[in-house]
């Protein structure tokens, strides 16, 4: 675990939201879509990004294939991903909090 | 029941079907081993597909919220079954034991072919004092040995049985998209006479990708737009259009790409241009047309990843070429060393144009692929 959080944390934006994304199954595909969609466009995950990251994340177990019966592969997090995700989470939370006290207010 | 079929991963799709085939008869499958040692139990007989996956995990959740049930769950692959008329389990596990085996068969060949051609210059070159280490019948014989031997494998795994599960093992994702043919022979000459089509050569530009990648975009933007490769994937041929022509144009290289590499990056609205013939060489060339009001589409939207897709890059090329580049420069050595001690003087001489040409050309390549790297790691180190 603390090779993992090593090699992961600080987290990019990308790996942060296709974590994100899988608390529940998708497809690479839909994890692109539901990205889009939540950032309003902003991020736009490329193809190569989005396989590549999928690639890494499921052979350091942080996701793992939810379903191999369809020609797309379906994700989902796993506890080691949650895990992850959690830190990554406290970490931003501590950060804006730095932020919240050095600059006053929101 | 015990029963053995030592080619089962050569074929992975035919021993599928005979697993249905005993199902059908009553037999239950129990256990399976890499060197094709099933066993068997007896039950009733059942209608059944089977799906031998090489993953760790066993059946997937998903799978087997659909039906299908774990028959056996060995370390490196498992063996699944539905009797429902199901969509199959992803061929994907399957094509990563295909592309396993080619690499090693690939390998063997590659091995075996560098062997006879040492042992044929050798024959030539040194032929005094080789004869002090083997005799030419010895080396003739061994070459056969080898020859039959590499023969039977290829012929026997690779060759017969590999491209009709590979047909079925969902090749078609790769298929280039017909549109890219639509002018026969022909039509294409008389379309280059007239100014129409264009076709230029370029040897080892995927050693520069990004570069590539630049000058066919600004070709689009010129009026010339991609329209095909040759199935080398050194000749670009391009149609002129009216007025300029937006074009992203992307190389992409995967060290494994799976059915849904191609089905994903499809859907994110690429057009596949290539795919490498063997999977040793893991490229994949995708466009996609923009206009004013898009913004320029991106194969990889973050830096990170495309300096991965960078590395990735120049390890397997940086390290592959660049290992020849002594090997050439010490034979263009001796070959100086030695030239005009004897009468082989022509076929030395042949030798060595030729080698210092290899040379030459890797060491072109060689430069080619760092700069290519140390491009990507400036760009991200900004």
């Amino acid at each position: 675990m603390d090779k993992l959080i090593k090699s992961y944390l600080p987290m990019t934006e990308t790996a942060l939201y296709i974590l994100l994304s899988l608390g529940e199954p998708r497809h690479g595909y839909g994890i692109s879509k539901y990205v889009a969609e939540l950032t309003n466009d902003r991020i736009k995950l490329g193809s190569g990004t989005i396989y590549g990251t999928l690639t890494k994340m499921q052979k350091d177990g942080l996701i793992a294939v939810y379903d191999n019966t369809d020609k797309r592969t379906v994700y989902e997090r796993t506890e080691d991903g949650a895990q992850i995700l959690d830190r990554e989470i406290e970490r931003i939370k501590n950060v804006y909090e730095n932020i919240r006290t050095v600059r006053g207010g929101a | 029941m015990t029963k053995c079929c030592p080619m089962w991963i050569a074929d992975p799709v035919g021993s599928e079907k005979q697993l249905d085939v005993l199902a059908e008869k009553g037999w239950r499958l129990t256990s399976m081993n890499f060197f094709g040692v099933c066993t068997f139990e007896e039950s009733s007989p059942r209608h059944v597909h089977h799906r031998i996956v090489l993953e760790k995990g066993g059946v997937t959740k998903g799978a087997s919220e659909k039906g299908w049930e774990c028959l056996y769950q060995g370390k490196v692959f498992y063996v699944a079954a539905t009797e429902k008329d199901l969509e199959p389990i992803s061929y994907a596990a399957h094509k990563k034991i295909h592309s396993i085996i080619k690499m090693i068969f690939f390998l063997l060949l590659m091995a075996f072919f560098g062997y006879f051609l040492g042992m044929w210059m050798a024959s030539i070159d040194y032929a005094k004092s080789l004869a002090e280490l083997f005799s030419i019948g010895e080396a003739v014989v061994l070459t056969a040995m080898l020859a039959v031997i590499a023969t039977w494998v290829h012929f026997a795994v690779g060759g017969k049985k590999m491209p009709k599960s590979d047909i079925e093992l969902g090749g078609y994702m790769k298929t280039i998209p017909k549109e890219n043919f639509a002018y026969d022979k022909k039509t294409e000459r008389r379309m280059i006479k007239e100014g129409r089509m264009k076709a230029v050569l370029k040897l080892g530009w995927f050693y520069a990708p990004d570069k590539a990648e630049e000058w066919v975009e600004k070709m689009a933007l010129d009026g010339w737009v991609f329209y095909r490769f040759d199935p080398m994937g050194s000749t670009f041929y391009f149609l002129k259009e009216d007025g300029p022509a937006k074009l992203r144009f992307a190389v992409d290289y995967q060290n494994h790409s799976s059915d849904e590499y191609y089905e994903m990056t499809k859907e994110e609205g690429w057009k596949l241009e290539f795919t490498s013939v063997t999977r040793t060489m893991g490229f994949s060339i995708w466009s996609k047309r923009w206009d004013d009001e898009d913004t320029r589409p991106e194969f990889y939207s973050d830096i990170e990843s495309e300096y991965a897709r960078a590395k990735r890059f120049a390890i397997t090329f940086g390290i592959s070429i660049g290992a020849m580049i002594p090997v050439v420069i010490s034979i263009v050595a001796l070959y100086l060393t030695e030239i005009g001690t004897d009468d082989t003087l022509p076929a030395m001489l042949t030798f060595l144009v030729v080698y210092a040409l290899l040379m030459v050309e890797y060491l072109v390549f060689f430069a080619r692929i760092m700069g290519y790297y140390l491009r990507v790691r400036k760009r991200m180190k900004k």
